[in-house]
């Protein structure tokens, strides 16, 4: 059972003290989700092997492959032979002519590792000290400058120094293969440090949030954030709102699968609360120890077992029963309870009059069409005339967003709205939402232009710097390290001995025949 | 120190340059373009970069073999027509591997890991997270809810991350390891020998022809014929440096 990793998950700024965080970047929730699934390990290494994805890493396995893997295919290729009629000689010269280009191949390799990997990997953080350090970012468009934040790199040397401050060590990832307590280590150090960078980001999400209520006004250093951009930010955050309303929707196929089932669940009632009754229910809510837990799923299974035995073969309840028990054992008990509390709302929906499947497709309709007027009204919010925004507006805009999305408190068919914060019953509680939302809206809008000036100078670099570079250079070294270190392909040796020959010497010093 | 502010001058000057470059009218079309689909973007920019690099080193190591009077006649023309050949298949394998991987990667992803991802792992995964909240929320009321929405979306979340992960392995595997360094060079060698035999045909024809990969081999003393014939065309040089080795020959 994961009550204690739950218990600090939803533990906001809980910081150090968090666990289960393996995946940087990943919210508590998605650890989790990634702690709970089958596949997890496979996940995990997958995830081992991502260094390889970065700038590095592509060099490192593209040098790998062109150093290692293509001078075999170059060099010993079964389709590129000699004629039958050519003489031992001509065989040789093709022989050797493939292994001349093949080695052609690492000599490439070497050289990009050098030139490129070196170059790569000062490009990210090179930019990051430019749209982080005012002196340059408050020249750069608006949309990159990132002042107001700290960047990645000093905040990871500041949590590195925290953490090593609290006494936490890294060993190293090999010795993590040999040693348990090794490779623990190094889990709670990667935890510690994750979550003193989420610390340090939610930090600064929560100051601007903060400074966005006071003045209307998202601050960059001297500057502030231009309408037409803060329309962009704050109309995407409406949509954001507006696509999770429409996910809350019910299709025409559901609402009458819902109603299928609400027939069935009404009518049998007594009948379900009856049977339900020796479900351990309580008891399993009431622990969280999985020694405690296994019995109780083993008492649960054997219950739902027996009830299916005792059942009448063309019982309807038959279903219901056959449904949990194709469940994983820890969510039977859960089950047998939110069957039970899907009747009693099945029934508040139908108000007093009590149910029937028209009045319930009607109440579940009518949740349809309080979504769909959601929906227009959020529509109806989003900012038309970027020129026309600002402090006041921008304040005025959050409020009416947040009043759109409350709503009334002890409404049944408002019910479903709250499986979402995005709407409530609390509406000031909504709008501080709405405040840190835009926020962050405008951070990943910085982000993804930061990534966009990445790709672009990346390409750059490649095209106009490294690239003729690492070419002239192969060009310059090939043929003198094959000359010195394969004389016998490169045909030195043989000039070498031809050398005493005026007309071959002339050949060799002029270059053109070696 | 004057020599480390002269250093932190030039730093500031090409930061500032750089900074700057960011009012570009490409650089904000390219941002617009991030901004609004990001993965779009990311592909694009793949498929531009493996154009641009790709397409230019291929150009510039061909070009530069051919001209590379160190590396011998015999194999130069071999050693350029396989940087074309290679240079060309390298860019139709990344770019037909990357819209390959966009496509089957997903699917692929969803067959192999469907117990942890498919409709019934989402729906038992969501109710156990409303459960371990519950049971959270009665040790301390404080906590949040946990919402059905929100746990799907970062269910998709950690299925999107699973996925780009696969997405990754796979690439790497069949198109870097096995795509780009062994089919492609298996293909591109024999390849090489027909562009050979081309350039042979088509170029400097007034040379003599050397033996070539696709069997064109012409007799060795054709081949001492070609070199005093290349020792006659040097007496005609007019470049010095000729001039004065043919001087010390002499």
């Amino acid at each position: 059972m994961k009550i204690d990793s739950v218990n600090s998950t939803y533990q906001p700024n809980s910081g150090l003290k968090r666990k289960n965080q393996n995946f940087t970047g990943m919210s508590a929730m998605q650890r989790e989700i990634m702690n709970a699934i089958p596949h997890r390990k496979a996940i995990e290494g997958m995830k081992s092997l991502e260094w390889l994805k970065g700038e590095i890493g592509g060099i490192l396995l593209t040098a790998l492959g062109t150093g290692a893997v293509a001078p075999i295919f170059i060099g010993f290729n079964p389709f590129v032979k000699a004629p039958k009629n050519a003489t031992t000689e001509q065989k040789e010269e093709i022989k050797n002519t493939k292994l001349y280009t093949a080695m052609r191949q690492p000599i490439s390799a070497g050289l990009a590792i050098l030139f490129q990997a070196s170059v790569q990997k000062y490009i990210d953080k090179g930019l990051d000290k430019v749209f982080h350090d005012s002196r340059m970012s408050e020249l750069a468009g608006l949309t990159h400058d990132m002042q107001e934040f700290e960047s990645i790199y000093a905040i990871e040397a500041k949590v590195k120094d925290q953490v090593t401050k609290a006494g936490l060590k890294k060993p190293s990832l090999i010795k993590s293969w040999f040693s348990k307590e090794a490779k623990k280590q190094r889990k709670e150090y990667s935890e510690a440090f994750e979550a003193g960078v989420d610390a340090i980001n939610d930090a600064k999400i929560n100051e601007l949030t903060k400074g966005l209520k006071e003045t209307g006004k998202i601050k960059i250093g001297k500057r502030h954030l231009d309408s037409a951009t803060f329309t962009q930010v704050i109309n995407k955050q409406i949509d954001e709102y507006i696509k999770d309303a429409k996910a809350l929707k019910k299709t025409h196929e559901q609402i009458a699968s819902y109603v299928e089932r609400a027939e069935l669940l009404v009518k049998n009632k007594d009948h379900l609360t009856e049977i339900f009754k020796e479900v351990p229910v309580e008891e399993t809510y009431a622990t969280t120890d999985e020694k405690v837990l296994k019995p109780l799923y083993k008492k649960t299974e054997t219950i739902l077992k027996d009830l299916v035995r005792k059942e009448p073969k063309d019982s309807p309840v038959q279903v219901i029963l056959k449904e949990i028990l194709d469940l994983p054992e820890d969510l039977r008990a859960d089950k047998v309870q939110r069957t039970l509390q899907r009747i009693d709302r099945i029934n508040e929906m139908c108000g007093e009059q009590g149910f029937t499947a028209d009045r319930y497709q009607k109440a579940l309709r009518n949740r349809n069409n309080i979504l769909d007027d959601k929906i227009d009204k959020l529509i109806r919010a989003k900012v038309k005339d970027p020129s026309k925004l600002n402090e006041n507006t921008v304040h005025k805009v959050i409020s009416k967003v947040a009043d759109i999305c409350g709503v009334k408190d002890g409404n049944v068919a408002h019910d479903i709205l709250r499986d979402t914060s995005t709407f409530g019953a609390k509406v000031d509680k909504l709008k501080d939402k709405v405040y840190k939302d835009v926020v962050k809206g405008y951070k990943d809008l910085i982000d993804k232009h930061a990534l966009s000036m990445g790709q672009f100078t990346k390409i750059a670099v490649g095209v106009l710097i490294t690239l003729p570079i690492t070419c002239t250079a192969l060009n310059w070294v090939y043929p003198r390290f094959m000359d010195i270190f394969f004389p016998s392909l490169s045909g030195a040796k043989k000039n070498n001995k031809e050398s005493d020959n005026p007309q071959t010497r002339a050949v060799q010093m002029t270059g053109g025949e070696k | 120190m004057a020599g480390i502010s002269a250093i932190d001058k030039a730093g500031l000057a090409i930061g500032r340059t750089i900074a700057r470059s960011t009012n570009l009218g490409m650089i904000k079309n390219s941002d617009k373009k991030f901004f609004l689909d990001k993965e779009r973007a990311i592909g694009a920019a793949t498929v531009i970069s493996i154009l641009l690099k790709d397409g230019i080193g291929c150009a510039m190591y061909v070009t530069q073999s051919l001209n590379n009077k160190k590396i011998p006649e015999k194999k130069r023309k071999f050693v350029s027509a396989l940087d074309l050949t290679n240079g060309v298949l390298m860019i139709a394998a990344q770019i037909g591997m990357f819209f390959a991987m966009r496509r089957y990667s997903g699917p692929l992803f969803n067959k192999m890991f469907s117990k942890s991802f498919d409709a019934v792992a989402k729906s038992n995964m969501l109710a156990r997270l409303r459960m371990w909240g519950t049971k959270a929320r009665k040790v301390n009321p404080d906590l949040p809810l946990v919402r059905t929405l929100e746990s799907s979306k970062e269910f998709e979340k950690v299925k999107d991350i699973g996925s780009g992960l696969f997405e990754f392995v796979a690439n790497t595997a069949a198109a870097t390891i096995i795509g780009k360094r062994v089919i492609v060079p298996l293909i591109a060698t024999p390849a090489a020998s027909r562009v050979e035999k081309w350039m042979n045909k088509h170029m400097n024809s007034s040379e003599t022809k050397e033996p070539t990969m696709t069997g064109n081999i012409v007799k060795s003393s054709e081949t001492e014929a070609s070199k005093v014939n290349a020792t006659a065309n040097w007496n005609s040089s007019t470049n010095l440096l000729d001039k004065i080795r043919q001087d010390q020959i002499k």
